[in-house]
């Protein structure tokens, strides 16, 4: 045993280990007080180290000075800001809305910095306390190592100190769980949520500086440094998003064993080494949550339901009629690459429908889609074509057999289910993470191993196209024609499901799991049936997606992409994701923006993409204002339009009696407030001796 | 042999004893009541008897047979049903689709549709059945949530506050729907605060208060019990102090 390595690795661990946990208790402390999960953590921690760098480098500003004004000033005012302009307005959004909103914020983010800090030139953080070092034995460690664990070790006490023995700290956890009864009692809960935030950004930040100027080596890199913050995601989770101390153990588990799993080739197996060693922390992050406690049933939550008209069988099969007459016009009319960018969208479109029963009406969250999708193209490559010998080598039904498609429904459905069997039970944002961490493991793990889609070669990652024999789909605008017809048959269906009882019973589910529970469904299985079917549809998406191109990359099927299963998800909520067409508009905005955004930079002869980025985070931040999505905004305003009146009064006339409109039941408002609910307020406030009704 | 029969239940959150050695039956073809003042543990004990929450110690048993380590769905499928305090409705969905996703989950091979519309007729909500649930009031929201419980074809019913929001020709009515109920072979747990109503329809009636069930039994005697009146009316602030204070 080579005790030296042991402990230079174990040094290196801790000194990790304490960049995660100052992150990942940044993130606890915004997710305890605003009950949002911030997916944008990272990139604020990214654009807090190239501020530093700014001033520190580019400004030449002394160590402190620059420290200051990032952690101290900049940090919190970007924090609180995010709060008071973003967050406030999500405290009755669904989930899937939130994870939208912080999840675009993260993208806009990193397009800000690369607007900001072009990544064509390199730039570098020096170390705090360059070149001196101790030796502890024959290993040396570096004063900056030193400092990140000694800073560790002082934030867990502080924070701790804040929640357990402040009023500030101690009021700040009880926002989250009654807001009302935090005002009620005096408390501020508008402000400790500033408060939180600001606290939260300036954590990001000094997890961020550390991490770019540090002996981790991530360097000033925009996706990098704002991905290895999302390693902290997992030890957050260790703390249950709550404790700060477990957070830290959590921290401390997902450093060392990244550091063990890299320092120690554990196996002479170059597959492990390079393809799972990366994926440890999310591997951890998937345990983790796996073993989390199974929560009780939810209960109605106050959520704004958005209602949508669903369409009948009629009015649906007449649209599906009218996108495939679409289809073909474009078809005619559409030539090269912006014909198979077309294909693509509507492809990706497929996808997105995939999310429609699952995210639209269960209200469940997958980012995993494309995972679901490469699955499906997988399928479609190895049973549809006749060639391949790569990796599983082919079944050899024959070139573009439609049992291709059928079997990539089948598989990624059966993949699906295998990996809802653990998660099913998880709620809400566990769930959401636990896709997450399930797209990064499938894409380093499965399509990026080689043996899948190739590394390089095109044979592996040959996906044929349907062939039916008497029509041909070999021209790229009969294809596009046929991806309209897929799209509208797969919509027609979407429709029919949820005017159907799994439709009801998904909306119920939605609504109240708890509910549906007593009345003798289970929960479990509905919410397995779903994910499963929405896996199987995203597959079928994914096998026409790869016959667009004939070929597919393991990139496309990864957590970002392109096109990649974060923005699949974000766009189909930001399209309207309890609608057919927002998936439609959504796979089009996916694929063409970025087309528009380079060409209208070779028009102005700059790089506008980051721009693009940007818009992207703008669209999705849209989303905390129109939860329903565009769909709903536009076809509301549109309506509105027509009959000559605001869209709140023609909501109301055809929902009811306008008073009880605004009041959602199972809130305290739902109702006069009743004595007996008086009596409730005065026991939570500890006033039973001044109401003298209840108990003497 | 009782259609719900609970023995001994115990619920500790925390340090806190919610419900300490509760022991109540309720009887086919009867309305029993229980009543007790806020935070006495009333809907804890529903959330014990439904599988929603845990007990420390004690049992469960519906039609004789033990329940107390089964899931909800599987209670409800052996035909417990129950309505919330607080709601629990579908908000999203319409009042005959409320309906429809009870009667869908059950197999006894009845029409969904005849079963939804039937029982809004019974409970008189036809003129809201295809208003979406999260836009009536919430009197008529507690109706659709019995009509929902009523359209899984129980045998036991769990009422929580079912007449809160009701005007009292409403409650009145809604009464009279109890005691038709019950003379169907129903066994009706009802939890309310309106002591006429339960006084009027009961036949039993069990107190519960910190916990502890302090009094049971017909509705004269329940009327007359100092315990009672103690728990309800409030005694003299010594005697409160020596008498009623095992949890605060």
């Amino acid at each position: 045993m080579d005790w030296n390595k042991l402990l230079e690795l174990t040094i290196y661990g801790v000194a990790l280990a304490s960049i995660y946990a100052i992150a990942a208790s940044g993130l606890v402390v915004t997710y305890t007080t605003s009950g949002i999960f911030n997916f944008a953590h990272g990139a604020i921690g990214m654009l807090m180290a190239f501020t530093y760098w700014q001033v520190r480098v580019q400004w030449g500003l002394p160590t402190w000075l620059s420290l200051l004004i990032v952690l101290g000033f900049v940090a919190p005012f970007t924090g609180a800001v995010i709060e008071r302009t973003l967050i406030r307005n999500l405290r009755a959004a669904p989930l899937a809305v939130t994870l939208v909103v912080t999840a675009a914020l993260m993208v806009g983010l990193m397009g800000v910095a690369t607007v900001l800090w072009p990544p064509d030139q390199s730039r570098s953080l020096p170390a705090f306390f360059t070149g001196k070092t101790v030796s502890i034995g024959s290993t040396i460690v570096t004063y900056q190592q030193l400092l990140t664990i000694g800073l560790a070790v002082l934030l867990a006490i502080l924070l701790k100190a804040l929640f357990t023995w402040t009023r500030t700290g101690i009021a700040m956890r009880a926002v989250v769980d009654s807001r009302d009864l935090v005002a009620l009692n005096g408390g501020r809960p508008v402000m400790l949520s500033t408060l939180s935030w600001a606290l939260g950004a300036m954590l990001a930040g000094l997890a961020g500086i550390l991490l770019a100027s540090g002996p981790i080596g991530i360097g000033l890199v925009i996706e990098a440094l704002t991905l290895v913050v999302i390693n902290a995601y997992a030890a957050a989770l260790f703390g249950r998003l709550r404790s700060i101390p477990l957070t830290f153990v959590g921290a401390l588990i997902i450093g060392l064993a990244q550091q063990y799993t890299v320092g120690y080739s554990i196996t002479k197996n170059a597959f492990f080494n390079t393809q799972i060693v990366p994926v440890v922390p999310y591997l951890l992050l998937f345990v983790a949550l796996l073993l989390m406690p199974e929560g009780r049933l939810r209960g109605a939550q106050l959520v704004h339901a958005i209602k949508i008209r669903v369409p009948s069988l009629r009015t649906s099969v007449i649209w599906s009629g009218v996108l495939v007459l679409g289809g073909w016009v474009v078809a005619e009319l559409v030539t090269g690459t912006n014909l198979t960018t077309i294909s693509k969208g509507l492809a990706i479109g497929i996808i997105m429908l995939s999310l429609v029963p699952l995210t639209g009406y269960a209200g469940q969250i997958s980012l995993c889609q494309m995972t679901f999708a490469g699955i499906g193209a997988f399928a479609m490559s190895r049973v549809a074509s006749s060639g391949t010998t790569v990796g599983f080598g082919s079944l050899g039904i024959g070139n573009g057999s439609p049992l291709g498609l059928l079997a990539a429904f089948v598989l990624a459905a059966a993949v699906g289910a295998l990996i809802a069997l653990p998660a099913i039970r998880l709620q809400g944002l566990y769930l959401a993470l636990a896709t997450m961490a399930f797209a990064v493991i499938m894409s380093s793990a499965f399509f990026e191993g080689g043996a899948i889609f190739g590394t390089g070669s095109t044979d592996a990652g040959a996906v044929q196209r349907p062939d039916f024999g008497m029509f041909s789909l070999s021209s790229n605008g009969a294809y596009l024609v046929f991806l309209s017809v897929v799209f509208g048959l797969v919509a027609i269906g979407v429709l029919a499901l949820r005017r159907g009882p799994f439709g009801r019973r998904l909306l119920a589910l939605r609504d109240s799991p708890a509910a549906v529970a007593t009345l003798g469904g289970s929960p479990t299985r509905t919410k397995l049936l779903v994910f499963s079917l929405s896996a199987g549809l995203a597959g079928l998406g994914g096998a026409l997606y790869g016959g667009v191109d004939r070929n597919v990359t393991p990139g496309q099927f990864s957590f970002f992409g392109p096109p990649g299963s974060l923005a699949v998800f974000v766009l189909a909520v930001v399209g309207g994701v309890a609608t057919v067409t927002g998936p439609l508009i959504g796979g089009q905005l996916l694929l063409l923006v970025p087309v528009f955004f380079t060409w209208l930079g070779t028009k102005l002869k700059t790089d506008l993409t980051p721009y693009a980025q940007v818009l992207f985070g703008l669209a999705g931040i849209g989303l905390g204002r129109n939860p329903g999505g565009a769909v709903v905004e536009i076809s509301t305003r549109f309506r509105a339009l027509v009959s000559g009146r605001m869209p709140r009064e023609t909501e109301m006339e055809a929902n009811g009696p306008p008073i009880e409109a605004l009041l959602v039941p199972g809130s305290p408002l739902g109702a006069p407030i009743a004595e007996s609910q008086l009596l409730e307020l005065d026991a939570l406030l500890d006033l039973e001796e001044v109401s003298g009704l209840g108990r003497a | 042999m009782a259609a719900l029969e609970v023995d001994d239940v115990a619920v500790t959150f925390g340090g806190l004893a919610a419900l300490t050695s509760v022991d109540l039956v309720a009887e086919a073809g009867a309305v029993t009541g229980l009543i007790g003042p806020n935070g006495a543990g009333k809907t804890t004990l529903f959330n014990v008897i439904c599988g929603l929450q845990r007990a420390r110690r004690g049992r469960v048993q519906l039609d004789g047979r033990d329940v107390t380590g089964a899931r909800t769905f599987n209670r409800a499928r052996l035909g417990l049903a129950r309505t919330f305090q607080r709601l629990e409705v579908f908000g999203s969905l319409t009042t005959r689709e409320n309906l429809l996703v009870a009667a869908e989950m059950q197999r006894n091979g009845r029409d969904p549709h005849a079963v939804a519309q039937e029982i809004l007729e019974e409970v008189g909500l036809t003129e809201y059945a295809d208003a979406h649930v999260d836009s009536i009031p919430t009197g008529l929201a507690r109706l659709v949530e019995l009509g929902r419980a009523l359209a899984t074809d129980p045998k036991v019913l769990l009422l929580d506050e079912p007449s809160s929001g009701l005007d009292e020709s409403e409650t009145t009515a809604f009464g009279e729907l109890l005691l038709r109920l019950a003379e169907r072979g129903l066994a009706v747990l009802l939890v309310e605060h309106d002591v006429e109503l339960v006084m009027r329809v009961c036949s039993q009636i069990y107190v519960l208060d910190f916990g502890e069930i302090i009094a049971s039994g017909p509705p004269d005697s329940i009327r007359r019990s100092s315990a009672v009146q103690a728990a309800y009316l409030g005694t003299p602030v010594a005697a409160h102090a020596s008498g009623n204070g095992s949890a605060s």
